[in-house]
């Protein structure tokens, strides 16, 4: 199955060449502005995205901030394709995440290895990360399961989305202290009214399920929470 | 002193990269929305609304550089790095010059198509 693309462009004018371009790299769908984007990405399964700076509803830098904030959606590559040449746009947008930063007029032929070549990294670290393993902890992040693995057993966890997905946040920054502004942003959304004490919560039913690992999480008072990398066990 | 632009030139250059089908479908989409494209920039010069005035410039010069309309695509990148600078009169004669290119251009593209096809 091809990939799919999506490229974020209000210029009519430029989306026969894009069809052209990569016709046959992968899948294109076209959003004329952010809202639109939004909408596909909510209903599709998107690969890579191609996005203009200057939209009719907001900006595209902006908007690469916003991908790179969700879980859904911040290992998306992004590449600016776009009528801002300054050096300074080029650096911002590189800065906030994006892959590549292409400038129009493109050539075809560039284009189409730049986008290639992002898919290709893309897709083979998607295809690698079926799983996360921290200490004794397994992520099986296609389920939203966790495995214990003691005593040359894998035990599954019986932790609720939100515990998996705060979990997993915490243990891909280990040794770093997030705080429960970080994890909400991250595991609810900052649209999102949550409760500090709503995080203790939940921190205190998965330390539970943790059981001998409880201590994987450590309590950082006045700032957050801490995963303890595997080495210190 | 310049050479004169040469639309048709830009167009066998989008032929050739592209196909006649793609040059065709962007010529299309040339002649219907870029009036109502000019006019939006016109009715924010009227207005003095800078930020409009920047958005539907960079909007034409992004158009322009992809189809290889160089003297529509500076004239906008003139107005979306100085029009802040620039007086209300100023940025009109800009704007007019930017639809004299373009009925110019239109008219090119329409003769070669027509001839062509």
């Amino acid at each position: 199955m091809m990939p799919t693309v999506l490229a974020v462009d209000d210029s009519k004018e430029i989306h026969p060449f894009l069809k052209t371009a990569l016709s046959q790299t992968c899948s294109l769908l076209l959003a004329g502005s952010l809202k639109e984007a939004e909408e596909i990405l909510a209903k599709n399964e998107v690969h890579l995205i191609l996005l203009d700076v200057s939209l009719p509803d907001g900006s595209g830098f902006d908007f690469c901030t916003t991908l790179q904030s969700q879980d859904s959606t911040q290992k998306i590559p992004v590449i600016f394709l776009t009528g801002k040449v300054g050096v300074g746009d080029k650096v911002l947008g590189l800065a906030l995440g994006a892959e590549d930063y292409v400038t129009k007029p493109f050539d075809v032929l560039e284009l189409r290895a730049r986008v290639e070549s992002k898919l290709k990294k893309f897709l083979y670290y998607a295809k690698e990360e079926t799983y996360f393993q921290r200490g004794s902890l397994k992520f099986e992040l296609s389920t939203y399961s966790i495995y214990l693995n003691e005593n040359n057993g894998n035990q599954k966890l019986n932790m609720t989305p939100i515990e998996f997905k705060l979990l997993l946040k915490l243990a891909r920054s280990p040794g770093y202290v997030l705080s429960r502004e970080q994890l909400i942003d991250s595991v609810w959304g900052d649209s999102v009214y949550i409760e500090d004490r709503s995080v203790d919560r939940h921190i205190s039913s998965i330390r539970k399920k943790l059981g001998t690992c409880s201590s994987y999480i450590r309590t950082v008072p006045g700032l957050g929470y801490q995963f303890l990398a595997e080495q210190q066990h | 002193m310049e050479p004169q632009f040469d639309a048709v030139q830009s167009l066998k250059s989008i032929e050739s990269n592209y196909g006649p089908q793609v040059a065709r479908e962007v010529v299309q989409i040339f002649i219907s929305d870029y009036p109502g494209k000019i006019a939006k920039l016109k009715s924010a010069i009227e207005q003095d609304n800078f930020e409009s005035i920047r958005f539907q410039a960079h909007d034409i010069k992004s158009g322009c550089l992809s189809m290889g309309l160089k003297p529509m695509s500076s004239i906008c990148e003139t107005i979306e790095r100085d029009g802040m600078k620039m007086s209300r009169e100023e940025l009109q004669k800009m704007a007019d010059r930017l639809e004299t290119d373009y009925t110019e251009i239109s008219r090119s593209y329409g003769d070669y198509l027509n001839l062509k096809h």
